[in-house]
């Protein structure tokens, strides 16, 4: 490995390769000494960390546009009273299925089985879609009662805050389904899953989102 | 041409605690309790909207149920349980400053 990191290098000033080759596949030779710490920080790779990280800065994100929402409240309660919280309820229980469904799906790649990884990643599909389908219900509702996106402070900082969410289960949706049809064109095995995986973290981040837009902006 | 196999995300520890990893073997128990608990913990939620306990309670029981289910989620469905540590402060953090904001901000809404 350290040869081969070595060998693909530019060449170097003539007359210092000799003293700058020996160093690359020192360097090289001692990250593969320890486990290829070049792609891990404190035992995490890579691309793991960079999407925890990612998620951490859209909790920051979340929790901006959650405030303006409350503050919003505080200034003009508003409608509140015409959210419709059993479907929301149900539109929440859909949410929480497909975030299900995404671990068994990423449980079947693990065990190398393929058709449960497959089923339960359309299943999570369609969780997905039927959750946005139920939001663009609820949105034509509210709108049919005057609950429009510049009718008040409330209600524009409503539809930016769910429909900021909702852009995030379309986003992810994309990715399911991209996964979904490389999936079935046999890209994972029970030994090359990692992808999922973190496409898998990003879909249980935004369920996680919903669960606590569901309690502070439909229920208190 | 043959596809190159990436190594896995998890380190060895926590491939070790996750519950699914052996061929054809399955441990999705946890997820399936979780699921459950995900489940009964929303109903619940929605049972206390229509109480006539006082905001204050109401407000902080569903701020209970909520950070519980998102624990859930995070633990589980996440792994955050079979992680390094470091990982949890890394997400930790964040989510700790988002929820002072947040339960700082309820007291408008309890007024």
């Amino acid at each position: 490995m350290a040869h081969e990191i070595a060998s693909n290098l530019p060449a170097a000033v003539p007359g210092q390769e000799m003293a700058h080759a020996p160093d690359v596949a020192e360097h090289a030779a001692g990250h593969a000494e320890h486990g290829g710490l070049a792609h891990k920080l404190r035992g995490l790779e890579n691309r793991k960390l960079g999407i925890w990280l990612f998620l951490c800065s859209e909790i920051m994100f979340f929790t901006v546009l959650i405030g303006t929402n409350q503050m919003a409240r505080w200034k003009d309660p508003g409608p509140h009273e015409v959210l419709n919280i059993p479907l929301t309820a149900l539109n929440t229980f859909i949410l929480l299925t497909s975030s299900f469904t995404v671990v068994w799906a990423l449980s079947g790649l693990q065990q190398g089985n393929r058709k449960k990884f497959l089923r339960a990643l359309l299943l999570s599909i369609l969780f997905g879609a039927m959750f946005v389908g139920i939001q663009a219900f609820e949105y034509t509702n509210l709108s049919h009662d005057g609950f429009v996106l510049n009718a008040n402070l409330y209600s524009s900082s409503f539809f930016v805050l769910t429909g900021f969410h909702g852009s995030h289960v379309i986003i992810g949706l994309i990715w399911l389904t991209r996964l979904f049809i490389k999936g079935f064109n046999g890209s994972y095995s029970a030994e090359n899953y990692e992808e999922f995986e973190l496409a898998g973290l990003y879909w249980h981040f935004v369920d996680i989102v919903w669960i606590v837009l569901f309690v502070i902006v439909y229920l208190i | 041409m043959e596809q190159p196999v990436k190594p896995p995300l998890l380190s060895p520890e926590a491939a070790a605690k996750v519950p699914a990893h052996p061929q054809h073997e399955s441990h999705d128990g946890p997820y399936i309790l979780a699921y459950i608990l995900l489940a009964v913990f929303t109903l619940i939620e929605v049972l206390f909207t229509y109480s006539t306990f006082a905001k204050i309670v109401l407000v902080i029981i569903l701020l209970v149920l909520a950070g519980t289910k998102a624990t859930l989620v995070a633990a589980f469905y996440m792994h955050l349980r079979y992680e390094k540590r470091f990982l949890a402060f890394v997400f930790g953090g964040p989510v700790l400053l988002g929820a002072i904001c947040v339960l700082a901000l309820q007291q408008l809404i309890l007024r």
